[in-house]
């Protein structure tokens, strides 16, 4: 490894690339899946190759190969070099890097069980288990449950003698139970999305996927015959995975410098949060925190350093609820005038070239007690987990399905309702924000199929969260 | 190489049910935003999906290094996998056929090869144009190659190799967005007059006037269609959520669901698309939707066996929780050209592309999503003013039956192994359910 690295960039110095570097990932995965009581994925999967960024004369070029020799080390960074010089004659202005420090450094997940040090036999096992549990009601026509286990070892060099070694490892386990009756309903644990953290099989271990496959089964069947969401405006209480994915796809997408910029247009749009609007627009109520953050503990784009060679931070997007910040990179951050990166810029494979990625992103806790934010409710509904979604490409019109909803009355749980659907325009739902729950509540939800770019990329990161009351919100049942 | 490769993993398989998925992909796509080029990247890969099975036990894996110590060393990991396994409830049959395909139909070799600085020449009108104009411009414009070949060991060997080309452009000009895209096996791409296209959708999406939420008379064209035509092909026709009552068709086969105008086949021979399933079965055209009635799903080796409908050769690498694809939905051209159609209209909204569509009720196909790169009043046959963008949130299924045109002009698109046919398709009270602020 050591040797491609070092020839990487010694060539490039050669070659007097504006900047330049190598990424060398080896990849370890593990999917299983469980339907009912047959095993329709039982997969191990490695990957190892490289990808190699070259700035030249202010214009990118980037390739990439899985033949792991001298020979093609020395090919592939010719051709990043070519592709480079063909992109700096139709670039309006040069790129040019904000400076950082040069690292070398090793840094890991920490993990107290290695994932693949677990037998194949206890993950089937479990999930085996869940799956019984779930099937003993006729009404559950299928049992969905699975595991997954990640373990990235990723070696980076560069022009500016940053050499760093990171252990990225991810676990994850979930299962949903689809009940079919006139309807199809489907209840899922822990989250429609969110079921893995980047940890060790400890998580997989905390979540006591067996203690809580009865009470998703009876949800399940009781939704069939749940009456419908009714149609009106109402206060939401939101949690769990649901709460995740509107951080996710409302702020989250929303404050990528590069879409902001334009440079995501010709795939999923751009935002509405200009950078005109930076510590000035109103994107929330005054109790509305959300902090980008890639140090936390078990978050999925938690890491060292990011693919820009830029060591990890934590930063306000929203702070008392104006919009404070953006996710940057080394490339775009100079827009903003900020001098440094913040460390999104992220690529989810050798094959791919970094670019801007949400990274864990939370909402910070309240100094609610749930129970008071339930009592103090004359008309809601709580919502969890996420069975719909979609935004509009400025990230302003979003609706959102969800699993469930309890009706709330007067400050009480009334009834379970099915087929919820939530819509508004983000700064207006965000500004509408009056309760979140403190800190006892807060936790990791973790979204592993974030899509952005061209190629296509898929990212992991966490939205940490405690339930938290919009106030009316308008609501239908589909 | 890729014949040493798989009998390189034969070797080390023996005694197994073998089934080998090798893909081999070259790729290259420039990405340009903001008039220039803001991505240039090019990769190759070559891997394996393996599926070994003994005495009833079945695993799968990849392998992505073929010398022969690596190959030995994920076939050993399987092999103690597969030994603490129980019989698994389902086995697929290795795929035994008297077709062998060897397809570069739809190879061309000069569109593998292009280089960066040919994709940038591709691109250089529109960008300079822009520039001088005042406009903005956005898009990809991408060429990759694709080599599948799918082997047993017992004597399977399927082969298809092919080229594509993909064109995007997005032209803004003060948040009016036009698009238009063009694809092609091979670089027979009219690039001026798709940036026509573009320019012309975005210079008639200027000063958007409100409209509100309600039901409207829809003219869809293709790329709008399609995101929402698509997802007939894993959660309609797919045998897999017929068979479990999660789809349309559970329980509706020979059904009349849609206008008597509406005819879907699933056509392998009529668009880019490789001639076998991932099973290596050769695949069949199969008449999904006849004047409007249900005649068919499309099943793979599982769900052909639980539902006693032949295999129509629509498998994605079994066993999967998936069920069958169709990987090539098509549907049949009307009479009236698109402009035609609108010529034909009162009034209805002329919608160009769809965005971020999501199922709300997989079984209705009750599909959400915004409307997006120009969406245009129609008025007396003619387009009058662009309309701010809408979420609609609409039964796909009650969609087609209330079609009242198709066009005879359709366009094919393509991803990987599939392709998708689609024409201009006019329908009746489609629901519009909110609407955004641009
Ligand atoms: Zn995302």
């Amino acid at each position: 490894m050591n040797d491609m690295l070092k020839r990487a960039v010694e060539i490039m110095k050669f070659k007097r690339v504006d900047f330049g570097d190598i990424r060398i990932i080896d990849e370890q995965q593990q999917n299983i899946n469980v339907k009912n009581t047959e095993i329709t994925e039982l997969k191990n999967d490695t990957t190892l190759g490289f990808g190699v960024r070259v700035l030249y004369s202010g214009g990118w070029g980037f390739a990439s190969s899985n033949k792991m020799t001298l020979p093609e080390v020395e090919r592939v960074v010719e051709l990043a070099i070519d592709i480079a010089k063909a992109s700096s004659n139709l670039v309006n202005s040069k790129v040019r890097l904000s400076k950082e420090e040069s690292y070398t450094d090793v840094w890991k997940t920490p993990c107290l069980i290695d994932p693949f040090s677990v037998s194949v036999e206890k993950k089937l096992e479990t999930l085996f288990s869940v799956n019984n549990i779930l099937l003993k009601n006729p009404k559950i026509k299928t049992a969905n449950s699975k595991m997954s286990f990640i373990k990235t070892h990723k070696y980076y060099a560069s022009t500016e003698n940053s050499f760093i070694e990171q252990v990225l490892i991810y676990s994850g386990a979930g299962y949903n139970a689809v009940a079919i009756g006139d309807d199809v309903q489907v209840r899922s644990y822990p989250g429609a999305h969110a079921f893995m953290l980047s940890m060790g099989y400890e998580y997989v271990d905390s979540l006591k996927l067996v203690e809580n496959a009865e009470r998703v089964r009876e949800e399940a069947i009781a939704l069939l015959t749940a009456p419908l969401c009714p149609s009106d405006d109402r206060d939401l209480i939101i949690y769990g995975d649901q709460l995740a994915l509107q951080i996710h796809e409302s702020c989250g997408h929303a404050s990528e410098l590069d879409r902001v910029l334009g440079y995501e247009e010709s795939y999923a749009g751009s935002s509405f949060l200009t950078t005109d609007k930076l510590g000035k627009f109103r994107y929330g109520s005054d109790i509305v925190n959300l902090v980008a953050d890639t140090t936390l503990p078990g978050g999925l784009a938690t890491c060292g350093y990011d693919d820009d060679g830029v060591k990890a931070q934590r930063w306000h997007i929203v702070k008392n609820g104006i919009l404070s910040g953006y996710m940057t990179n080394r490339e775009f951050c100079n827009r903003i005038g900020d001098k440094k990166s913040m460390g999104a810029n992220r690529a989810d494979s050798y094959h791919s070239i970094p670019i801007i990625r949400i990274t864990n992103l939370g909402l910070m806790p309240g100094e609610w007690e749930y129970d008071d934010i339930i009592k103090s409710t004359k008309k809601g509904v709580i919502l969890e987990n996420n069975r719909s979604w979609s935004i509009d490409q400025k990230r302003l019109n979003f609706q959102f399905g969800c699993e469930i909803g309890w009706l709330i009355e007067n400050g009480k749980i009334k009834k379970m309702v099915k087929n919820p659907v939530y819509q508004g325009i983000t700064h207006k739902f965000w500004g509408s924000c009056d309760a979140i729950a403190n800190e006892k509540y807060w936790k990791l939800y973790g979204v592993s199929n974030c899509g952005k770019g061209q190629p296509g990329q898929i990212f992991k990161m966490t939205h940490a969260s405690s339930p938290a009351r919009f106030k009316n919100v308008k609501i239908f049942g589909r | 190489m890729n014949n040493t490769i798989i009998e390189k993993i034969f070797k080390h398989t023996k005694g197994f049910d073998t089934h080998i998925i090798l893909n081999s992909t070259k790729g290259s796509l420039t990405r340009f935003g903001d008039n220039e080029i803001s991505q240039n990247v090019s990769t190759s890969e070559t891997r394996a999906d393996v599926r070994i099975i003994r005495d009833g036990k079945i695993v799968k894996f990849i392998i992505s290094r073929f010398s022969d110590d690596d190959i030995k060393i994920v076939v050993k990991k399987a092999v103690e996998t597969l030994n603490v396994l129980k019989k698994a409830p389902f086995i697929p049959e290795p795929t035994r056929t008297e077709v062998k395909i060897d397809s570069k139909r739809y190879y061309d070799e000069k569109t593998a090869n292009m280089s960066p600085s040919e994709r940038a020449y591709c691109i250089k009108d529109i960008l300079k144009f822009c520039k001088k104009t005042q406009r903005l411009s956005y898009g990809i414009v991408s060429n990759s190659e694709d080599e599948v070949v799918v082997a047993n060991n017992i004597g399977l060997y399927q082969r298809y190799k092919a080229t594509k080309i993909n064109y995007e452009i997005i032209v803004n000009k003060n948040n009016a967005y036009g698009k238009a895209v063009g694809y092609s096996y091979k670089n027979d791409i009219n690039f001026n007059s798709i940036n026509e296209i573009a320019v012309k959708k975005s210079d008639m999406a200027c000063s958007p006037v409100e409209i509100k939420p309600g039901r409207y008379t829809v003219i869809i064209e293709p790329l709008a269609f399609v995101e929402v035509f698509s997802f007939f092909s894993y959660l309609g026709f797919n045998a897999l959520a017929y068979y479990e009552n999660r789809s349309f068709a559970s329980g509706n086969l020979g059904k009349k669901l849609f206008s008597e105008k509406v005819n879907v086949i699933d056509d392998p021979f009529d668009m880019p698309v490789m001639p076998f399933d991932l099973e290596g079965m050769p695949r069949e055209r199969v008449v999904l939707v006849e004047n409007g009635v249900l005649k068919n799903v499309v099943t793979d080796k599982k769900t052909s066996k639980l539902t006693g409908l032949p295999y129509t050769g629509n498998s994605i690498f079994e066993p999967n929780s998936h069920g069958a694809i169709s990987l090539s939905l098509s549907m049949l051209p009307g009479k009236k050209t698109s402009d035609e159609i609108i010529a034909d209209t009162d009034r209805a909204l002329l919608v160009t592309d769809f965005h971020y569509t999501n199922p709300l009720k997989p079984k209705s196909l009750e599909i959400t999503g915004m409307t997006r790169n120009g969406t245009y009043l129609v008025e007396n046959g003619k387009i009058k003013k662009a309309v701010k963008n809408m979420r609609f949130t609409q039964s796909m299924v009650e969609a087609l039956n209330n079609v009242e045109d198709i066009s005879s002009d359709r366009k094919t698109l393509s991803e990987w192994i599939a392709s998708i046919s689609v024409p201009t398709v006019k329908i009746k009270n489609f629901n519009f359910s909110s609407g955004t602020e641009f």
